[in-house]
C-alpha cells in the first residue's frame, strides 16, 4: 500500500510530531508497504488560520496515495477518502485556553466577530475531522475536547524518543530540567517566581529547542529581574536522556496540555520526581505515583514542591517510541 | 537563519532533485542554519488539482523564517520577503513541450491553465535571487518568461568518494529508469555492440511496462550476458564502485535540463560519457571526443560510442582523465553554492 504521512509544522516546535511522523513512516516499511512523508508549514496567526486551513483543503493527496496519516494541526484538513488523523495538540488557543490570557481573548468591542472567528473555526474543524476514517488523540483529555465537537476518537500510546549525547558523562547535574518553546501556556513566568521563593541551592535549566526572540528576549528579562542568573541557565536544544538521566526532576507547568511531552514522558517511566500543575489537561493522567507531585500552579507551591520533591531512582527510560498497542492500531489501519 | 527549503513532491519518487534538495539542507545545517523543509504534493492530474495546489502555495505562510529557498513549480510560487529560487523544474508541460506527447494538449480548454502558468512563472522576477541549475532552465526562462538568472550548477555530496579505479569493460548507467532516461536506448545499443563491452544498469523502474520492453528486449536478443539490470536502488557504496571501476558512464535522457548528477559522478571518478545530441543540458559538460561521446539518439551510433571506448582503453582513460580535470576546474562546491544563495 502507498502511504502517506502529511505532517503540519511550525517553526518553533513539533519535534514531536516530526518523530512520530518518522516513527509511522518506519514501521509501515518495516511491514512492507511504501511511504512518504510530507510537511506542510502552519503558523499561529489567529486571524489567518481559516486561510491557512483552507490552502490545506486544495492540496490533492489522492489518488496517488493509497492511505493518509495525518499528524498534527491542521494536517487532517488535508481531503482523502482513506484518512486518519493523529492529533498531538489541538489549538488550545481556541479551545481549553479560549478567552483566557493563554489563548484568544475575546475582546469586548468586537466580541461578536471574535466569537464568529471562534465558531467558524469550530466547524471547520468539525468537518475536516469527520471526514477521518480514524481520529487517535494523544491523550484521555484532548479526546474529550475533540469530543466536543462531536467526534469520536482513540488513545494512541507515543512517546518521542530523546535524543543521545555522545559522551558518557552521567555527573549529577541537580538541576531542575524544563523542556519549551516559551510559550504563555507553558507558564515559565511562574516557575520562575517559584524558583526565586525557594532554596538558594536548587537550580534550574530550560531546555528551548526553538522560540520566538521576543520569548527568549522575554525570559532572560524575566531571570535577571528575579536575580536568578546564577541559578537559573536557558539551554538551546532538546533535553537529551543524559541530561534527563543526571537531574534532579522535571517540571511542566502547561495549562491544559493535549498530550504529555516526551521527556516529562521518560523523567515519570525513569522515576524521575516529576511537578505538574492541576490544571495540566493530560498532565494529569498519570497514575499516583510517590514521584509525581501534582500542584496548585502558584509560586508558592512550586517553591513548596521544590523543597520535598523524592530524588530519584532512575528506572530504564521508555526504550520504544511506538508501544505494542499503537503498532495494533496501525495494523488495522492497513488491513 | 532560520530557513524554510519549499519544493514539490511527486509522491513516493524520489529522484535527483530530492537527494538535492536533502543534501542541501545537511550542509546548510551543518553551518549553523535551522532548516525545515516543505514538500508539495503535486497532483498528476493537470486539470483543476493543479490550479489548487498553485492557489494553496500563495496560502501557505512562512513569515516565520529569515530566508525561504524554492525550487519546481508550483513551489516557488510561495510568497516569502526574502524568497530564493533555485530553479530546478518549470512546468516544461505549457512552454517547449505544449502540444506534443510528453506536454499538455493544444487545446481550448488548456488554455486558462496556460495563462496562468505563465502569470505565475512572470511573479519570480519577485524573488531575491534567481537561479537555475542549468543553462538550458535559463534560457527557456528568459525566452518564455522575459526573466533574467544566474547558473547555479548543482554539487555531488561526499564529492571525496567518487575515485578512479580500473578501467573497467562495462558501460555504468545509474538512474531511476523510465522513458525520458531512455534506458531502452541503451538496451537497444547492445543488440549492434561488437566488441566485449558490457552494459549495467541500475535503478527503480516505477513503470512496470517500460520494465517489461526492456526484459523483452534482452530476452528476444539474448543479451542477458551482455547486460545486467538491478530494478532496485542500489546503495551509495555500490554507486561507488561500480563508478569508479566502469569503461566509461553514459546518460541518454531526453531534453533534459542539467547535464544530469551521472555525469558529474563519472567525471569525477574520471569517467566519460556517452550522452545524445538531445539531451539537453549533458552537453553543457561533456565534450565530444574530448570528455566523452555525443551520439545521434539511435541504437547503432550509441553501440560504436561503446565500442570505441573498449577497443581503445588507454584513450577512454585519457579522456576520462579530461573529464576528471574539467569538473575540478568548475569548482562547483556546497561552499560557494550556499554563499550564492543566502546573499
Amino acid at each position: 500500500m502507498k502511504i502517506l504521512i502529511a505532517g503540519a509544522l511550525d517553526p518553533y516546535a513539533n519535534r514531536e510530531e516530526k518523530c512520530l511522523c518518522n516513527d509511522i513512516a518506519e514501521y509501515y516499511k518495516q511491514l512492507g508497504h511504501t511511504t512518504d512523508i510530507c510537511y506542510l508549514p502552519f503558523k499561529m496567526d489567529y486571524h489567518g488560520l481559516q486561510e491557512q486551513i483552507l490552502a490545506y483543503r486544495l492540496i490533492t493527496t489522492y489518488p496517488e496515495s493509497d492511505m493518509l496519516i495525518t499528524v498534527g494541526y491542521p494536517a487532517f484538513a488535508l481531503k482523502h477518502p482513506n484518512k486518519h488523523a493523529f492529533l498531538v495538540e489541538f489549538l488550545p488557543e481556541f479551545h481549553s485556553n479560549y478567552n483566557t490570557e493563554y489563548g484568544f481573548m475575546e475582546l469586548w468591542y468586537r466580541a461578536q466577530k471574535d466569537q464568529k472567528l471562534q465558531k467558524n473555526l469550530l466547524t471547520t474543524e468539525n468537518i475536516c475531522l469527520s471526514e477521518c476514517k480514524t481520529v487517535f488523540c494523544a491523550s484521555d483529555f484532548l479526546a474529550e475536547e475533540i469530543s466536543k465537537l462531536g467526534i469520536n476518537s482513540e488513545r494512541y500510546d507515543y512517546s518521542a524518543l530523546l535524543g543521545k549525547d555522545t559522551d558518557g558523562n552521567t555527573t549529577d547535574s541537580d538541576e531542575y530540567v524544563i523542556e519549551s518553546c516559551l510559550e504563555p501556556m507553558d507558564r515559565i513566568d511562574i516557575v520562575l517566581k517559584g524558583f526565586q521563593e525557594a532554596k538558594n541551592d536548587i537550580k534550574m535549566a530550560i531546555y528551548v529547542p526553538d522560540a520566538e526572540e521576543c520569548y527568549i528576549a522575554a525570559v532572560n528579562a524575566r531571570i535577571h529581574r528575579l536575580c536568578l542568573t546564577n541559578r537559573v541557565r536557558i539551554v538551546h536544544g532538546s533535553i537529551t536522556e543524559k541530561d534527563l538521566t543526571s537531574s534532579r526532576g522535571a517540571i511542566c507547568l502547561r495549562r491544559f496540555a493535549g498530550h504529555i511531552p516526551a521527556f516529562i514522558m521518560h523523567a515519570a517511566a525513569m522515576k524521575i520526581s516529576c511537578i505538574v500543575p492541576k490544571d495540566g489537561g493530560s498532565l494529569n493522567e498519570f497514575p499516583q505515583d510517590d514521584y509525581i507531585q501534582v500542584i496548585e500552579p502558584t509560586p508558592a507551591m512550586i517553591a513548596s514542591a521544590l523543597s520535598i520533591s523524592k530524588r530519584r531512582k532512575t528506572e530504564t527510560s521508555i526504550k520504544e517510541a511506538i508501544s505494542p498497542k499503537m503498532k495494533a492500531d496501525l495494523e488495522r489501519l492497513v488491513k | 537563519m532560520k530557513i524554510a527549503l519549499v519544493n514539490t513532491a511527486s509522491l513516493f519518487i524520489r529522484g535527483g532533485a530530492e537527494i538535492l534538495v536533502d543534501d542541501l539542507k545537511s550542509q546548510l545545517e551543518i553551518r549553523g542554519h535551522k532548516v525545515d523543509l516543505y514538500r508539495l504534493p503535486f497532483a498528476m492530474d493537470f486539470g483543476m488539482p493543479l490550479v489548487r495546489l498553485i492557489e494553496a502555495s500563495q496560502m501557505l505562510r512562512f513569515d516565520d523564517y529569515d530566508r525561504v529557498i524554492a525550487f519546481k513549480f508550483p513551489a516557488y510560487c510561495v510568497k516569502h520577503r526574502n524568497k530564493s529560487v533555485w530553479m530546478f523544474h518549470q512546468f516544461r508541460q505549457v512552454y517547449e513541450l505544449w502540444g506534443t506527447e510528453l506536454g499538455i494538449p493544444d487545446e481550448k480548454k488548456y488554455y486558462p491553465l496556460r495563462d496562468l502558468v505563465n502569470h505565475m512563472d512572470k511573479a519570480l522576477g519577485e524573488a531575491r535571487n534567481m537561479f537555475t541549475n542549468a543553462a538550458e532552465v535559463s534560457k527557456r526562462l528568459m525566452t518564455y518568461n522575459h526573466i533574467s538568472s544566474n547558473i547555479l550548477p548543482p554539487p555531488l555530496e561526499n564529492v571525496e568518494k567518487y575515485k578512479c579505479g580500473e578501467t573497467g569493460d562495462y558501460i555504468f548507467y545509474p538512474s531511476r529508469v523510465n522513458s525520458f532516461k531512455r534506458q531502452h536506448l541503451a538496451v537497444d545499443a547492445m543488440k549492434y555492440v561488437k566488441s566485449n563491452a558490457k552494459l549495467i544498469v541500475a535503478g527503480v523502474c516505477e513503470d512496470q511496462d517500460y520494465n517489461l520492453q526492456i526484459q523483452q528486449t534482452i530476452r528476444k536478443n539474448k543479451l542477458e550476458d551482455k547486460i545486467q539490470f538491478e530494478n532496485r536502488w542500489i546503495t551509495n557504496e555500490e554507486k561507488y564502485t561500480l563508478m569508479a571501476n566502469c569503461l566509461g558512464s553514459m546518460y541518454l535522457a531526453y531534453k533534459e535540463d542539467s547535464c544530469g548528477f551521472v555525469s558529474m559522478e563519472a567525471f569525477y571518478c574520471g569517467k566519460p560519457v556517452i550522452t545524445c545530441s538531445d539531451s539537453g543540458g549533458t552537453m553543457e559538460l561533456i565534450e565530444d571526443q574530448k570528455t566523452g561521446f555525443v551520439c545521434e539518439p539511435d541504437a547503432k551510433s550509441i553501440a560504436a560510442a561503446i565500442d570505441k571506448l573498449y577497443m581503445d582503453k588507454k584513450k577512454a582513460a585519457e579522456m576520462g582523465f579530461a573529464a576528471q580535470k574539467e569538473i575540478i576546474r568548475r569548482d562547483i562546491t556546497w561552499e560557494n553554492t550556499i554563499r550564492r544563495l543566502l546573499a
